[in-house]
């Protein structure tokens, strides 16, 4: 059975760019995927006219929303609203996997407490990120972006994989330990921000977590 | 209560510190393109504001996965 995938990978500043580069790898593997049927709402196409089309229309499994956020919404293009309490009820029995700041603290949270969407993957914090700002503008230039960018497509790749979500979450977070244990002692640190960089992979590392089916897989 | 203080307050004296020996104008983008350099890192330390109790938190755990193999 062809399993269906919703993502919205909006790039209209360098936050949302990086995100979106962070998943372009994956994303291109999933195009010669025939098992997995994938709608990539992309730049300007990740709004919510599209995004709620679309979830009518794939009725997808998993969700996975790439964007700013806070803690009772995610966005899309020029950060537009896609989801909040108002439209969670889309949600329901699916997996969401959202890359972005603070929203499974309270949107998560409703969703699978009030709403009975089957898992909600997120951000208890902000997403942080270190970027070298000569680079903003290219993030795969950016060398700082690297640890970021295999913590996030571990993800994405064990969720792909079928890995069930607690797995998913604990290979991302070894991902990441590996990073900070690693990252500066070569010569991927060519302008000393490794201890920043460190730092901000244990904040994304301290607030990645899930809710509800932790057993679920796409 | 009082040595959890204590331990908080021995806690955030090593973070200072060591933020301190950074370069002042690095920068950590906290999502929402909300941008802090060091600076202001420091800043929210010596305020000892909600932030800084998180960044205490998160330094900390750095430290222990640097520290200890956990």
């Amino acid at each position: 059975m062809v399993k269906k995938l919703v993502i919205t990978r909006p790039a209209h500043d360098p936050i949302t760019s990086y995100l979106n580069y962070f998943c372009k790898e994956t994303i291109k593997k999933l195009k010669l995927n025939r098992d997995i049927h994938l709608t990539n709402l992309e730049g300007k196409n990740a709004n919510k006219k599209e995004f709620e089309n679309s979830m009518k229309r794939e009725d997808p499994e998993l969700i996975f929303l790439n964007g700013h956020g806070d803690e009772d919404t995610v966005r899309g293009y020029k950060n537009e609203i896609i989801l909040d309490k108002s439209n969670i009820n889309i949600t329901k029995n699916k997996i969401v996997y959202a890359l972005a700041c603070n929203s499974l603290q309270s949107l998560g949270e409703k969703a699978v407490n009030e709403n009975g969407t089957k898992t909600y993957i997120g951000y208890r914090g902000t997403f942080s990120l270190v970027i070298d700002k000569s680079r903003s503008n290219t993030p795969e230039k950016d060398k700082n972006a690297e640890p970021f960018k295999k913590a996030c497509a571990t993800m994405f790749d064990s969720l792909m994989a079928g890995e069930t979500i607690s797995t998913s979450i604990e290979k991302t977070k070894e991902e990441y330990i590996k990073s900070i244990r690693t990252y500066g002692t070569s010569k991927d640190d060519p302008y000393g921000d490794a201890p920043l960089i460190r730092f901000a992979l244990t904040w994304n590392l301290e607030f990645l977590d899930a809710i509800g089916d932790l057993n679920a897989r796409f | 209560m009082k040595s959890n203080n204590k331990l908080y307050e021995e806690q955030k004296k090593l973070v200072l510190a060591r933020f301190k020996t950074l370069n002042p104008e690095g920068k950590i983008s906290f999502g929402n393109n909300e941008q802090l350099n060091v600076k202001e890192i420091i800043n929210h330390l010596e305020k000892d504001d909600e932030f800084a109790k998180k960044i205490v938190q998160v330094e900390m755990k750095m430290l222990k996965i640097l520290t200890t193999g956990v």
